[in-house]
């Protein structure tokens, strides 16, 4: 019935430090901390596993410094891992957008490699076609100095694109489905507010028809009308092209809205998973009922 | 199709103190194609707690929800994997909750026409006229199709909940006292709505609270005792 997972992490793990050999025992929930006491390491996520499907949208939950942008940045290879794998499996020709990418990375894409044993090229490659992100700060995101268009033809020319003309057009309809008026697309990101600065962030990710897309806190910090506003964009947006959602956020109605299953993570480890309802109707580990408690 | 053997549902509440409340204990029935089964009983007896196990927004404690479902054969509800569990509520088990909760910002309309359009091949424009008709006929004023509900009363809002789910004529739907805030006619047509689903053959748990309801609806009711000896603590 279920296709196969489009993303399989296992025992996703980083270090910040030299790490030793009592850095498991010494950090986590039980310990109550991620910081090694021996050696001082942080341990900013650790045996973090996880299958994602075609179409599917998971949560992630934490309190401030458990590891959840951790996860999505090392998924999105912006950092390195100290351990784990992750396999990804797309279906040959799976209808990007996108120039000659896919040609370069096919090998990697059956499900079988460690697309962390991969070359930097190839990650490249692999996260330019199929992935976008929406950092959690716009300006990891956007270049400020660039304009709105400006930044989608970037992320354009990285997934293969050249011409002008051809990005300009799809940097306008991105632009016009995340409902940023098109007389502003030569403007740039500093001037806008901070709901359109992540709509742009949207738009950027999505720029190569991505078949996963990661975001961060894309709704904190925005007030509760415009909030809405990007739920909405994301939720049509993920309707529309089948996209496979990885979704952090400290706001529960959030991931309540947009996301079937969750994982709650707390000192860098992943301590509950469940469908999404049931982790917040029938939490089970205390720290999680803590959470959802306090939130409601 | 579905039976329930011994199910027990325990929450532990952590943040009081590990605070023990147990409701049902070792619950049983067994519901065939087609039945309409009516659960009753006091407040606070767990008859909302069990079809949300059924559901599995709650995690049975103990004992087997045997489900022979069309997709996978017979499974049980109260083991099986995420990703399973969610493939059922895509295609054959709905539930309807007491209150609605759906994204801001999507019409009325399109919250009962995506939840159709999700699960079938109906076209938008197909799935927007059934969605139509059927909030027409629980008496949603059509002016209110392209509003969102986050404004609706709490009659209204309750009909778009009962709507997006009956429009795709689920086979197993658990009904949780969908009548509650609904005046006598509105009441009625959710009655009769249940009732043609029911003879086109799906299978229904219900909650009413009000026995008359209960008696046009359910071929056989499960009666709750009143919680017995809740709360009990962790050594
Ligand atoms: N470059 C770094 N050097 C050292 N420690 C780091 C670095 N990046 C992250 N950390 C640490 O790793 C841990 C996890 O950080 P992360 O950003 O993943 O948290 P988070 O769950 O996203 O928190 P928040 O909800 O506040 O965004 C934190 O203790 C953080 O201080
Ligand atoms: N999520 C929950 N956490 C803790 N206790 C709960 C939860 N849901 C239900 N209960 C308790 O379980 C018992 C049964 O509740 P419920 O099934 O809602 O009863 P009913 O629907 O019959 O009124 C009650 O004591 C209730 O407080
Ligand atoms: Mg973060
Ligand atoms: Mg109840
Ligand atoms: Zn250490």
């Amino acid at each position: 019935m279920r296709d196969q997972p489009l993303l399989s992490a296992r025992g996703l793990t980083r270090f910040y430090g030299t790490g030793c050999v009592s850095c498991p025992e010494n950090t986590g929930p039980a310990a109550a901390t991620n910081r090694c006491s021996a050696c001082g390491t942080i341990v900013a996520c650790a045996e973090v596993s996880f299958d994602l499907y075609p179409d599917e949208t998971i949560g992630i939950v934490g309190e401030s410094g458990s590891g959840k942008s951790t996860v999505v940045r090392l998924l999105h290879f912006d950092i390195e891992p100290s351990a784990g794998s992750l396999s990804v499996t797309i279906p040959h020709g799976a209808g990007r957008q996108s120039g000659n990418g896919q040609v370069h990375v096919q090998h990697l894409l059956d499900g079988t490699a460690d697309v962390f044993g991969a070359t930097a090229f190839e990650r490249r490659m692999i996260r330019n076609t199929f992935m976008g992100i929406v950092y959690q700060n716009a300006a990891a995101g956007l270049r400020m100095q660039v304009s709105a268009g400006g930044n989608v033809a970037e992320r354009l020319i990285a997934g293969g694109w050249r011409s002008v003309g051809a990005m300009r057009d799809r940097a306008a309809w991105l632009l016009d489905k995340t409902e940023i008026p098109l007389e502003r697309m030569d403007e740039l990101p500093r001037n806008f507010s901070g709901g359109m600065q992540q709509r742009v962030q949207i738009a950027k990710a999505l720029s190569n028809s991505p078949v996963v897309l990661l975001l961060d806190e894309v709704t904190t910090g925005l007030d509760l009308s415009v909030q809405a506003r990007v739920l909405d964009v994301i939720r049509s947006l993920q309707r529309e092209f089948r996209l496979a959602l990885i979704v952090v956020s400290h706001d529960l109605g959030v991931i309540r809205l947009l996301t079937s299953r969750t994982m709650v993570m707390k000192h860098g480890r992943v301590i509950e998973t469940g469908l999404t309802d049931q982790i917040l109707e029938d939490p089970q580990h205390p720290y999680t009922q803590l959470l959802v408690s306090s939130q409601l | 199709m579905l039976s329930v053997l011994d199910l027990t549902k325990r929450f532990t509440l952590h943040t009081q103190g590990g605070k023990v409340i147990e409701a049902p204990s070792a619950f049983s029935f067994s519901l065939h194609e087609g039945m309409f089964l009516g659960l009753a009983g006091p407040s606070g007896s767990g008859k909302s707690t069990v079809l949300k196990c059924i559901y599995r927004t709650y995690l049975p404690t103990k004992g087997a929800l045997h489900y022979h479902s069309l997709l996978f054969g017979p499974v049980d509800l109260a083991q099986l994997d995420e990703h399973r569990m969610l493939d059922l509520r895509r295609t054959e088990i709905a539930y309807v909750s007491q209150f609605l909760r759906v994204i801001p910002r999507v019409p009325a309309i399109e919250i009962v026409a995506s939840a159709l359009k999700y699960r079938s091949s109906a076209s938008d424009r197909e799935a927007l006229r059934k969605a139509a008709e059927l909030l027409e006929r629980l008496g949603i004023p059509p002016r209110l199709f392209d509003t969102y509900p986050s404004t609706f009363s709490g009659g209204e809002q309750q009909r778009v909940n009962i709507a997006r789910s009956v429009i795709w004529k689920p086979r197993l739907l658990l009904l949780d006292e969908p009548t509650a805030s609904l005046d006598s006619t509105a009441a009625a047509t959710v009655v009769d709505i249940l009732r043609e689903l029911r003879d086109a053959g799906s299978t229904m748990i219900g909650i009413f609270h009000d026995r008359a309801t209960m008696a046009q609806l359910a071929d056989q009711v499960h009666e709750f005792p009143q919680q017995r000896s809740v709360h009990a603590y962790r050594d």
